[in-house]
């Protein structure tokens, strides 16, 4: 017990070392990468190719003055930063890495996701009314509209996978993307979802083309106008990790999860698995140096993917930041409406039939045997 | 089961954010030169001009009918995420558990249950809820 206390601890301080530096080097990544679309060099002067440059921000971020406003109330101008950046980093403690490689496998996880992408959302409410501030004010009202309006199509692109595998757990629905379950009909009904998905969260994260709340040509820069040093830098951080666990759930729901790709039929996750040991062993009861070898072998590998695939998606995203213009509050409003609402019900419609028209398809989430491989030890 | 365990993560990574933050923001008032802001900078930010009145705005009615109209449908979807997870079970069921599978009505039903709010949505299209001039 003591020894699974500990590995589990082990896990938790990684990954959050983890995140915090990636966190910090996604800002340089995005600068860069947006420097490179806009034919510009971007940071390249602190250290080598300018790689320091998030610590001198961050040194920066703490060392500016800081200002309260006079009428500000301060208790909540305290705590909506918080909100912000605690609700955004707790998806990540829900996020399977690997194969094997989790802090948690939650059986309700896409809820308990779908409510924190939805508290985040109250950090930006309460920085906006707490400043006391119009531009605030009028940053965190259309804040919550858009965030409100946009829920709504992300809950129901969840919704078709979910369906599909009858579970809410995430390793669950990677399951059908292994290469044994995987089945060319799925496309029909998670393609769609998956484009439904990523139109949601990029308004739901208040990215480029959706990023009304924010957006500096109308409201100064809106709800965190009167923030500043670290509570200012709190913002953007929570902002880039709720864009990162979006991509991330995006990964695992349409992309495979942090299976590698299975070429021509070769299922490259289980021949990693083969080359370092059997993967039947690894799942076993046996203990010993050969199993943590596999195991990590095969934990290694997936992780590597899944990141790779969610980097792909983020990249995707600043792309898009980089070419499209911003919409205008009422097409934002009836975008979303009208098209994504009604969209969402219809893929639910259709992912209702492809469970009744496919029934063999789905992973087989509910059989006992798969629940069980996935039960750490 | 770590099942439960699981759970105090979740709980853990939410309240240690917000713990460690706080930390950050105090060490940071610490660390930082001790110089008070000056009144004239405390004041709010309207773009150089100095505020007048309350920053509490009257705002726009289409806020509050969008509210409305979310929580129809925010219901609505709450409703439907049970049915979505046991969807197969509720037209296959499962040989593991026992239970008796209800068919293909699980399908209609929710139909009539998702039609009925699509006219409601129908309605608010009419009226002009939907609508940002």
């Amino acid at each position: 017990m003591p020894q699974d206390i500990l590995l589990i601890l082990v896990r938790g301080v990684i990954l959050v070392v983890v995140c915090l530096t990636a966190f910090a080097y996604l800002t340089y990544l995005e600068r860069r990468v947006l420097s490179w679309f806009q034919w510009r060099v971007g940071p390249n002067r602190v250290g080598p190719w300018g790689l320091f440059q998030p610590i001198a921000d961050g040194v920066k971020a703490i060392l500016k003055q800081e200002l309260i406003p006079r009428r500000a109330d301060k208790v909540l101008y305290l705590i909506a930063p918080i909100i912000s950046f605690s609700a955004a980093f707790t998806m990540f403690s829900l996020i399977p890495v690997g194969e094997r490689v989790f802090l948690t496998d939650l059986p309700i996880a896409v809820l308990v996701f779908l409510g924190l992408s939805s508290l985040a959302a109250y950090g930006v409410i309460l920085a906006g009314w707490s400043s006391q501030n119009r531009y605030s004010f009028m940053g965190a009202l259309r804040s919550i509209a858009q965030v409100i309006s946009y829920e709504l199509g992300l809950g129901l692109a969840l919704m078709v996978p979910v369906m599909i595998v009858g579970s809410l757990k995430i390793t669950d629905i990677g399951n059908i993307y292994r290469a044994e379950t995987w089945h060319p009909a799925y496309l029909f009904v998670l393609l769609p979802a998956g484009v439904l998905f990523l139109v949601s969260a990029m308004a739901e994260t208040a990215r480029i083309p959706f990023d009304l709340p924010e957006c500096e040509s109308e409201l100064v820069t809106g709800f965190h106008t009167e923030y500043s040093s670290l509570k200012y830098a709190m913002f953007p951080m929570g902002e880039y990790m709720g864009m990162s666990a979006m991509c991330a759930i995006a990964v695992h729901f349409f992309l495979g999860g942090y299976l590698l790709p299975a070429i021509g039929g070769v299922d490259l996750t289980n021949w990693v698995g083969l080359i370092v040991g059997n993967p039947d062993a690894v799942w076993g009861p046996q203990e010993g140096y050969w199993t943590v070898v596999s195991l990590s072998a095969l934990g290694l590998s997936t992780t590597l993917t899944f990141v790779a695939k969610t980097l792909f998606l983020i990249l995707i995203f600043m792309w898009i930041r980089a070419t499209e213009p911003r919409f205008r509050y009422d097409q934002l409003m009836q975008f979303g409406w009208k098209v994504l609402l009604p969209a969402g019900l219809v893929l639910v419609f259709l992912a209702a039939l492809f469970v009744v028209l496919m029934p063999d398809l789905g992973g087989g989430a509910q059989s006992t045997m798969e629940v069980s491989m996935y039960v750490p030890r | 089961m770590i099942t439960t365990g699981q759970y105090n993560w979740v709980a853990l990574f939410l309240l240690g954010g917000a713990c460690v933050l706080g930390l950050a923001f105090a060490l940071a008032a610490l660390y930082r030169p001790a110089a008070r802001p000056s009144m004239l900078k405390r004041l709010t930010y309207e773009s150089g001009a100095r505020a007048l009145g309350d920053a509490l705005l009257r705002f726009n009615i289409r806020f509050y009918i969008l509210a409305i109209v979310f929580l129809m449908f925010d219901v609505d979807v709450i409703f439907i995420f049970p049915w979505a997870v046991s969807f197969r079970l509720l037209v296959f069921g499962d040989n593991n558990i026992v239970f008796t599978p209800i068919g293909p009505s699980a399908l209609t039903e929710m139909f009539v249950f998702l039609g009925i709010l699509i006219i409601g949505w129908a309605y608010a299209y009419r009226k002009g809820a939907l609508e940002w001039v």
